[in-house]
């Protein structure tokens, strides 16, 4: 197995362990007194949601398993999870398992990372609309 | 003098339109100008281009079939061109021949410049400078966490699209992970500030 090949196993690496230490940190669900995790600054002075509102307990969910509960605390934070690890098992079994060359970045359109962008921005408007069917989106 | 007898020798093939009709039915060009990539045009409109000053013996091009762009000088279907050009332009056969009588060996490749793939590439910095300024948002309290990074991967991608002759995609995006990188790290610096302020006032205040 040649080094190189081990990058893709990084990012993935990165992002679970930094979810359980996040969420060890945060303690248990609602901020307890001992945590050393903070409410969201943006939602305590605007009162608005932003798009990562309802995250540590998304997180929370994810590591425990309840996916349906993590989808009603944060959707967006969910879905990129699973693409985000979607794309890594896909690098990993691609670079590390079968030793093919990486994919290149420059063949990434920017209209794609926009679309990504446009979406992000959609869902921080809908989730802050106080009617039913978008109140779901809150956290 | 050799260079003499060449450039009329040139300019004598450039003027009779066969030899440039038989390579225009073949070939379509294209060309980088002002950080992005033009075409496909015609050999004939090229030498238009050329005789118009609007693209230089610098300009990169590239037509199916080619490996890699390359400056119009070492492409030896447009030196007659180009010489024509020259002479029409400074009336005077004084200067070198600019690719015809000078042996120059360039570079087949440049710097960052990845293979034609039928599209232009985009900066992989400027992706990268756009998804830490969005994480940067996101993120609370640790906005500069990623904002530092958005910050400088967007402008070394600022850097690279603009000295680049050749074209590069992302230019936006590298200008909207400065913006949000720039945010999240001013937010990041009020919160601090204000850390410190609470923090100073609780000690005078308390007993």
């Amino acid at each position: 197995m040649k080094t190189h090949r081990l990058w893709p196993l990084i990012p993935a690496g990165v992002v679970l362990g930094g979810m359980y230490f996040f969420v060890a940190l945060a303690d248990g669900r609602g901020n307890s007194e001992h945590s050393p995790v903070v409410e969201c600054g943006v939602r305590n002075l605007t009162g608005f949601h932003c798009p990562g509102c309802g995250g540590t307990r998304c997180a929370e969910n994810i590591i425990g398993g309840d996916w349906i509960s993590a989808m009603a605390y944060n959707p967006l934070l969910l879905c990129g999870f699973l693409i985000f690890m979607s794309v890594s098992l896909y690098l990993i079994v691609r670079i590390t398992i079968l030793g093919k060359p990486s994919p290149k970045m420059p063949n990434i359109r920017p209209k794609w990372i926009w679309l990504g962008v446009a979406g992000i921005a959609l869902f921080t408007v809908l989730r802050n609309i106080p009617a039913y069917p978008f109140t779901l989106l809150a956290p | 003098m050799v260079n003499n007898l060449q450039l009329r020798h040139n300019f004598g093939i450039a003027s009779t339109s066969a030899f440039g009709d038989a390579i225009a039915i073949m070939a379509d060009w294209f060309y980088g100008k002002d950080n992005a990539q033009h075409g496909p045009v015609s050999d004939l409109e090229i030498r238009n281009l050329i005789s118009t000053a609007q693209i230089t013996q610098d300009t990169i091009i590239w037509r199916e079939g080619m490996t890699d762009w390359i400056p119009m000088k070492d492409v030896p279907d447009f030196q007659t061109a180009q010489v024509t050009n020259q002479i029409a332009n400074q009336g005077t056969v004084a200067q070198g021949t600019p690719g015809a009588a000078t042996p120059y060996a360039s570079p087949q490749t440049y710097p960052g410049q990845a293979p034609y793939a039928a599209a232009i590439p985009t900066d992989g910095l400027a992706i990268a400078s756009l998804v830490c300024g969005i994480l940067a948002i996101i993120s609370c309290y640790i906005w500069g966490l990623f904002g530092l990074p958005a910050v400088i991967c967007g402008h070394m991608s600022m850097k690279k699209i603009n000295n680049s002759q050749v074209p590069i995609q992302g230019k936006g995006m590298a200008i909207a992970g400065l913006v949000t990188g720039y945010i999240g790290i001013a937010l990041q610096i009020l919160v601090i500030i204000a850390i410190v302020f609470a923090a100073a006032s609780s000690s005078t205040y308390s007993p």
